[in-house]
């Protein structure tokens, strides 16, 4: 069982394991101190998405009980990744949204990454189908593969022409900077327009003598 | 050593970053936890060895579950929430089974520990 180690490393949360006191990254899910250093927990396939699109999608979700407030970190601040055999692909979601989609072949697998700009949602599906590798685009709001015109569903994968249905490929999202310096080797898919701000000139102290 | 963290599954959005929630946390004056810690008092903290080397970009800060992570939660039917609409939500679908987790609630107790069937689930943001 993981608990909150408290600590910062690379600016990201870490965490502690109940059995060995091991201190994980809340980002690479590896072990970074300790007797499991790393070690590695799998990344499973996660949404991020409002609350009434999902509820939507899925009625008899169950939720967390918990209260909470309407949270004003957007999607598209963030950039959206997938990590297929410890390697990482990414970009920012804004440009994502801009094409539609955009393949790549990470890990040795070729994937897609999908967006729903008008969801600020996004998926990313591996594009081997029946041990067939595709060039699934999105058209018209659905995963397609243009040779054949079959579409699947971008949020579920599940096929609408008797196909079965795409398999999912583990995400992670964060915000660019941190994402470029946690995984310096991720191939970042479109490069930002910006990189990273320009910052604030540092003000000297004034030092005030009583 | 056991090899239970073979089963460990590591969710994350979304993973998301700590950065920007611990600092938001910061930001909403988040109650830390005035409870007992849950962990074993005496647990080993690679941290605290003498002399460690700390990997680097590493800070210390305010200690194991200052931030209280949620260790054992509940879940209710989607109609017994009253979350705005526009919430953002890490949605998990696992095994036919779907699960719904605030962000605006991760942002303050920052981890839950959960299951699904036989599969070991750490949410974090």
């Amino acid at each position: 069982m993981l608990g909150n180690q408290g600590d910062l490393w690379m600016n990201a949360q870490t965490l502690f394991d109940h059995d060995t006191g091991s201190v994980w990254s809340q980002v690479t899910g590896s072990a970074i101190l300790g007797p499991l250093e790393g070690t590695s927990l799998e990344l499973l396939p996660s949404e991020l998405s409002s609350w009434s699109d999902w509820r939507n999608e899925f009625p008899t979700t169950r939720a967390l009980a918990a209260t909470t407030s309407f949270n004003t970190f957007f999607i598209r601040n963030l950039a959206v990744a997938a990590r297929v055999n410890d390697e990482v692909a990414g970009l920012e979601f804004k440009d994502l949204a801009r094409v539609g989609s955009i393949s790549a072949i990470v890990g040795g697998e070729p994937i897609v990454f999908v967006a729903h700009p008008e969801l600020e949602r996004w998926s990313v599906f591996s594009q081997v189908v029946n041990g067939q590798t595709l060039d699934l685009q999105r058209i018209e709001g659905f995963v397609a593969d243009p040779a054949t015109g079959d579409r699947w569903d971008p949020s579920t994968g599940a096929s609408f022409d008797g196909n079965p249905a795409l398999d999912r490929v583990p995400t992670l999202s964060s915000n660019f900077n941190n994402f470029i310096d946690i995984f310096p080797d991720a191939q970042v898919l479109i490069e930002p327009e910006i990189i990273r701000p320009i910052p604030d000139p540092v003000k000297p102290y004034t030092i005030i003598m009583e | 050593m056991t090899t239970s963290w073979s089963r460990r599954r590591f969710l994350k959005s979304a993973q998301l970053l700590a950065a920007p929630a611990l600092l938001t946390a910061c930001g909403q004056s988040v109650s830390l936890s005035t409870n007992a810690t849950v962990f074993e008092p005496g647990l080993f903290d690679p941290t605290d060895v003498p002399g460690v080397t700390l990997p680097e970009g590493y800070f210390r800060s305010w200690g194991r579950d200052r931030i209280r992570p949620v260790y054992e939660p509940n879940f209710v039917s989607a109609g017994s929430v009253g979350w705005p609409d526009e919430e953002l939500v890490i949605g998990v679908n696992i095994n036919g089974q779907q699960r719904a987790y605030p962000v605006g609630f991760l942002s303050s107790r920052e981890i839950v520990i959960d299951q699904i069937d036989d599969i070991p689930l750490l949410v974090t943001w």
